[in-house]
């Protein structure tokens, strides 16, 4: 007999991870404009706990991940394979938007990512999105759980 | 498009839990309660094995049409007579 856990879904808090990691290089990068060393270690704290919430959040959310002994069922399958694609697809979006935005700050003396420390946190970025954003998509995709009063 | 079902029905009147049919089926026991909700469409394969479980036709389970209610069928049954 195959025991498998209960489905479990988080809605919004996906959200907040992700929305966590730009918000945090925004305020690193005021702190380095204002040369404030303390809003740059919130911006700081507020990127990496989105980071690693974002990381995390996929343990506590729809499951995406068989275990041993424990399949996805093919309601679960079609969950993952839908929240990755548009992910996936979000996730390119977003690149393609990054890079017609350089093409065109570059022309108007617009900020652009130019340090090596900018590229590292876009590239942290991209992967907390790989991370969060499938989880965030399978929890609006997955309906509220079924409780023991509808048995 | 929606798919109607009556597996609360059946299991119900067989007493069976959803864990129960859940292993049986070879499914998460929420797939189960998502496809008597209504918030889930099962794959043919799925769909067969659930009628197999309860030994009837795929088509005594699951409809596009909403099926009647068990009142509704006897008062039918009762009118016939």
């Amino acid at each position: 007999m195959i025991n498998r856990p209960s489905p479990r879904n988080l809605r919004v808090l996906p959200a907040l991870a992700l929305a966590a990691m730009p918000a945090g290089v925004v305020v690193m990068n005021v702190g380095l404009a204002d040369g404030a060393r303390a809003i740059r270690m919130l911006g700081a704290l507020l990127f990496f706990t989105g980071y690693f919430s974002a990381m995390l959040i996929r343990l506590f959310g729809p499951r995406l991940v068989p275990l041993i002994g424990k399949p996805l069922d093919e309601r679960e399958l079609l969950v993952k394979t839908t929240a990755y694609a548009k992910s996936g697809g979000i996730l390119t979006m977003l690149a393609v938007i990054g890079c017609s935005y350089m093409g065109i700050a570059a022309l108007m003396g617009w900020w652009t990512p130019t340090r090596d420390v900018d590229w590292t946190y876009l590239g942290l970025m991209m992967m907390g999105g790989w991370f969060g954003l499938p989880v965030l998509i399978a929890s609006w995709l997955q309906p509220l759980p079924v409780t023991e009063d509808e048995e | 498009m929606k798919i109607y079902n009556r597996i609360a029905l059946f299991r119900s009147e067989r007493g069976t839990s959803r864990r129960e049919l859940a292993d049986a089926v070879d499914v998460n026991p929420q797939t189960i309660g998502y496809l008597e909700r209504g918030d889930y469409n099962p794959s043919l394969e799925l769909a067969l094995k659930i009628a197999a479980f309860f030994d009837v036709a795929v088509e005594h389970l699951f409809s596009f049409q909403p099926f009647e209610s068990v009142a509704v069928a006897l008062r039918r049954i009762d009118a016939a007579e």
